[in-house]
């Protein structure tokens, strides 16, 4: 009898990794909400550290902000409804119509993202302030009275906020559509049913479960919405709970246990939408995520695409090319204005920016950082499906729930944890790249799991065994087998990685420190302190630095991946 | 600056004056730019603590803005720039001191466009734009310790007075 | 080449609450074949990837080559790769990123074999599968049968003491899997190894096993050669999944039993001879019939052993054979029928059996 015998397993023993790992995975994503939670117990003196005193009274005493709740539901609320409601039209019209240009309008409902919430929110800031915004001075050009659109009301942030940061629920929305088999519509119209009967009474309610879970989720990432509502919403002194956080820390004497009382909250409430959340989803839907991706037949809507299509133009319209125009547009001005005159136009605010070593180090740190935290986490998070998704340890249940932890934490709620558990850390990380690293990985890890599990998903467990059944030990087939086949799935969440990084802004304003700036939050510090002319010309720089490196990433993956598939 | 403000302009219209004004909404920013950013173009219609620099520097970018000493003066802070007392190299800051002090340091003190400061000293001439420090009425607290001991109740009223 | 035998004992396989596989124990001797068939459900999958090594039974013994793989006690795992078996799989499994030459080379590379033998037994391996020139091709862009090939070709270039396969043919359509059976059975004799093979497919299984198991819910029903399975099936599941059986309910005549067979009465009043194996019955006993070894004649006297009249009531035109459904003893009979002249509905006919082939069953 032949026994083949391969290399030698040096498996350290599946329970043991299990623990290290758990363990690892705790410590990263349970430490920094201990301490939030510390802090918000924290009576007596704000300053001392360890807490003097513990008690309530921190919570008791956020009656005197219920207006802050408040305001922080209502703008998640309306932000919610207006990003379904885009969601599900433009959903709809791209997938079941036949509007032309279907295909790439699919591709650019994506670019609200690259815009960012904070530069959308700078732009529409510019567009319509109730007194200077160019649509008011359009207006009263026009023979207008007053203003038109006032956008520091709750109305206005949430219009930004569903803008830039409600693409998800398209996604979340075009995904449940296109597990929906047509043969179902199909059958209702051969009966007789017209176009709308059959969208009112049975597209519509075999879709709504997984409308209302993406509304419960979009509702979840609006709570911890920031940069809206900071740029648009101190003005009028419209706080929600992560400016207010924001302010209280960032003042002086900073409050870290009021608002680490108010974290907490905000944290608790998204946790609790999290959780509906997912029994939302796990309840799975009727019959129509059978795991097929359908074709769905379109439907010939005749004269209606021209409307539909003036629709989809008119949302990339205000989501893309009206903000980049309209800071581009600021950014050439002295003091920016609808009609300015000759000589307000110049180059100044770019000679300002390029020459100002704050900006230049912030772009190089920012593009380092991304650089670190999409290589670092590929192969962290890489490694971390693979165990959830491949391995049969034990307990891969509970390392997999506290990985996607993070996602039911607002992200400035969980920086601020951060902040306060390695303030006194003995080994200073405090204010440099180190800590922001230690953070984005922390944050991300949702994000990063979620799209490395889905390709390693896609890859037949079959593919594995039976390179197995030839002899291959782990670390061969890990070589030989998984790698080639996950490597551009890989190269995806690298640069989804990579974008994330340089876009964070909840995360790092309050762990940047003055040695370790990166440009998002340098810009948030540049609209305060310097001119907005000046931060339009940062914005546009960062972008523009953004989309070379995303061009030459791009250019080398695309290599990689060619060569793979040879 | 704020403590000053809030502290002198009590001791002129009484323990009331602020919640008064409260009652009018303001609003409160981190720095100037918002601040002048705003008024520049017509958001807000007054600002309650103005930097004489940051004026100037919006008006040469043809702001339609006017800076306005009430006749009832202006509450002011100064800088200061000291040794303390466990200094690394104390000589070498005291001959800072005596240039931050001299007619060559008050100057460029004064004549730095982002910092207009206006001088101390009788003899640097007139800042840029023509005006003296001693063209301003400034208001300063003269009891230091009162003073330091108010900045509790001010911290309080004033993050009530802002909305927070 | 060196085969190796297979034994399994008490085998059970949990998942959480069920019960996959519930104490089966039977064994395989060198160069066998064996086949377990059963509906979708009955465990024989999950066996297989066991003795694989694929799954982790909750308890009993697999011994390959006389060398336990598994026990529960004392505890033995070998994993996968060193038990020396192969397998091919369902999905082919067949690599996308590779050539067909790197897919079926792979076993020998991980044997750490010299370039040169490689490339030899890769070539002779792909040429006994018939894909002697498509060595250079990217294994993405073949047919289902062709990948289906690659597979096979994998499985057995590096020589495996055993090969395991997980209902290879079930992908393919059934023109193709009828072609693959026979080149299948052909490729076992050539290669003179033990198989053990999982379909749910009966031809399949009676064409190229040399044993089969018949498994349900997780237990074995009956094992046989397939004449066995397919003659003298042990029970009601068996008679029914192994091909299309009549049963036949009815008080035993002992007074009517000769040479060796047994008699039962129907509630009707026909009498059926049939033979008893070594089965019991109680004085009510059950018997099968398959559907194609009953013959029918044109009417005429019903004078011989297990010969009844009858009437056709319906039929049904299959191609290979016509299915008549015939009314006789107050109930209908379906009876296959390959003869050229077909009868008519409503003909009276004879319709007989040999008794050896009225089996009497296990209840």
């Amino acid at each position: 009898m032949t026994r083949f015998e391969g290399a030698r397993s040096w498996w350290p023993g599946p329970r043991l990794v299990s623990v290290v790992v758990g363990g690892g995975a705790a410590v990263l994503v349970l430490y920094p909400i201990a301490y939030l939670i510390q802090a918000s117990l924290s009576v007596g003196d704000p300053q001392a550290r360890p807490p003097e005193a513990y008690g309530l009274s921190n919570y008791t005493d956020l009656g005197r902000y219920s207006h802050i709740f408040g305001n922080t539901l209502l703008v998640a609320a309306i932000a919610t409804v207006l990003a379904v409601v885009v969601g599900f039209a433009m959903g709809w019209i791209l997938s079941r119509t036949n509007v032309p240009g279907r295909a790439a309008f699919e591709q650019l409902m994506a670019m609200p993202y690259y815009v960012t919430p904070l530069m959308g929110a700078l732009a529409w800031a510019f567009l319509a302030s109730p007194n200077s915004g160019f649509i008011n001075e359009v207006w009263r050009a026009l023979g207008g009275q007053g203003y038109l659109i006032d956008i520091n009301t709750p109305w206005g942030i949430a219009w930004v906020m569903a803008l830039f940061e409600g693409s998800v629920a398209f996604v979340m929305i075009g995904a449940v559509m296109k597990s929906m088999d047509p043969a179902m519509e199909e059958a209702s119209q051969v009966l007789g049913a017209g176009r709308l009967r059959t969208m009112l009474r049975i597209t519509l309610p075999l879709v709504l479960p997984g409308v209302l879970g993406a509304a419960v989720y979009v509702f979840a990432e609006m709570l911890g919405s920031f940069s809206a509502a900071l740029v648009l919403g101190l003005p009028s002194r419209f706080y929600v709970v992560t400016t207010a956080m924001y302010q209280l820390v960032s003042q002086y004497p900073p409050r870290f246990p009021t608002a680490a009382a108010m974290g907490v909250s905000l944290f608790a409430v998204m946790f609790a939408m999290v959780w509906i959340y997912r029994r939302i989803i796990s309840r799975g839907s009727y019959a129509t995520i059978t795991g097929k991706a359908f074709r769905p037949r379109v439907m010939d809507v005749g004269g209606l695409r021209w409307p539909f299509l003036a629709i989809c133009l008119g949302y990339l319209g205000v989501a893309v090319i009206l903000p980049v125009l309209t800071i581009v547009y600021a950014s050439l001005q002295h003091l920016t204005s609808a009609f300015p005159r000759r000589a307000n136009f110049t180059l100044a605010n770019y000679a300002t920016a390029l020459s100002l070593d704050a900006v230049r180090s912030a772009l190089a740190n920012s593009l380092l950082l991304g650089l670190a935290t999409a290589s670092i986490g590929v192969v962290l998070m890489g490694f971390l499906s693979w165990l959830i998704y491949r391995s049969r340890l034990p307990g891969v249940g509970l390392i997999e729930y506290l990985l996607m932890f993070p996602q039911a934490v607002p992200r400035l709620v969980f920086a601020f944890g951060m902040l306060w558990a390695w303030l006194v850390f003995p080994i200073p990380i405090y204010g440099t790249l180190w800590l922001l690293l230690i953070a984005y990985l922390t944050v991300f890890l949702p994000l990063g799991l979620r799209t490395i599990s889905g390709v390693i998903l896609q890859i037949d467990r079959s593919l594995e065994e039976s390179a197995q059944m030839c002899g291959a030990t782990w670390g061969y087939r890990l070589r030989t087998v998984t790698m080639p086949l996950l490597k551009p799935g890989l190269v995806a969440a690298w640069l989804l990685l990579f974008i994330a990084s340089v876009r964070e802004l909840g995360a790092s304003i309050l762990l940047m420190g003055p040695k370790s700036k990166v440009i998002t939050p340098a810009i948030v510090e540049s609209w305060f302190s310097t001119s907005t002319e000046l931060t339009a010309a940062m914005a546009l720089l960062q972008t523009l630095a953004v989309a070379v490196a995303l061009a030459i990433m791009f250019a080398v993956a695309r290599r990689a991946v060619q060569a793979a598939g040879e | 600056m704020q403590h000053s403000q809030w502290y002198m302009l009590r001791k002129l219209y009484g323990n009331d004056f602020w919640q008064e004004f409260a009652k009018q909404r303001p609003k409160g920013f981190d720095a100037r730019a918002q601040l002048f950013d705003r008024l520049a173009k017509g958001e807000d219609r007054v600002c309650a603590l103005s930097e004489y620099a940051g004026y100037i520097l919006y008006q040469e970018k043809g702001a339609d803005i006017d800076f306005v000493s009430p006749a009832d003066g202006l509450p002011a802070i100064a800088i200061y720039i000291g040794v303390v007392n466990r200094a690394p190299h104390p000589e070498a800051a005291k001959l800072f001191l005596d240039w931050a002090l001299s007619k060559r340091g008050q100057q460029i003190y004064q004549n730095q466009k982002i910092l207009l400061y206006g001088s101390v000293r009788a003899d640097t001439g007139p800042m840029p734009t023509g005006k003296r420090l001693a063209d301003f009425k400034l208001l300063f607290p003269t009891d230091w310790n009162d003073y330091v001991a108010s900045h509790p109740v001010f911290v309080k009223e004033w993050n009530s007075i802002m909305g927070l | 080449m060196s085969r190796a035998s297979i034994e399994v004992r008490d085998l059970v396989v949990r998942y959480g609450a069920v019960v996959a596989v519930r104490g089966v124990t039977f064994s395989v001797g060198a160069g066998e074949h064996l086949t377990l068939l059963g509906p979708s459900g009955c465990g024989k999958t999950t066996t297989l990837r066991a003795i694989a090594g694929l799954e982790r039974p909750t308890s009993g013994e697999i011994r390959i080559g006389g060398s336990p793989v598994f026990a529960s006690s004392p505890a033995v795992n070998v994993p996968a790769e060193r038990r020396g078996l192969s397998m091919v799989f369902q999905s082919y499994a067949i690599w996308p990123h590779m050539s067909v030459f790197d897919n079926v080379a792979y076993g020998l590379r991980v044997r750490k074999r010299p370039e040169a033998e490689v490339a030899r037994r890769v070539r002779e391996a792909l040429e006994l599968v018939q894909l002697g020139d498509l060595g250079a091709r990217s294994a993405s862009k073949l047919s289902g049968g062709q990948q289906q090939r690659v597979a096979l070709a994998r499985a057995f270039v590096f020589s495996p003491s055993v090969l395991l396969f997980d209902e290879p043919l079930s992908n393919l359509d059934a023109k193709l899997r009828a072609e693959m059976r026979v080149e299948l059975k052909e490729l076992q004799r050539r290669l003179d190894i033990t198989s053990v093979y999982v379909t749910h497919d009966l031809e399949e299984a009676l064409a190229i096993s040399d044993r089969i198991i018949v498994m349900r819910d997780g237990a074995i029903e009956q094992v046989g050669t397939p004449a066995e399975i397919y003659d003298r099936p042990r029970n009601t599941f068996v008679a029914d999944f192994v091909g299309s059986a009549n049963l036949i309910r009815g008080r035993r005549r002992p007074d009517l039993e000769r040479d060796g067979l047994v008699v039962i009465q129907t509630p009707g009043g026909a009498i059926v001879h049939g033979i008893a194996l070594d089965r019991r019955s109680g004085a009510e006993a059950l018997m099968a019939i398959r559907t194609v070894r009953l013959h029918l004649d044109r009417a005429g006297p019903a004078t011989a052993v297990n010969a009844w009249p009858a009437r056709i009531r319906q039929r049904v035109f299959q191609g290979d054979f016509t299915q008549y459904h015939v009314d006789w003893d107050g109930r209908i009979l379906i009876v296959r029928s390959a003869a050229p002249d077909p009868l008519a509905e409503g003909d009276e006919v004879v319709v007989s059996a040999d008794p050896r082939h009225c089996v009497l069953l296990e209840e």
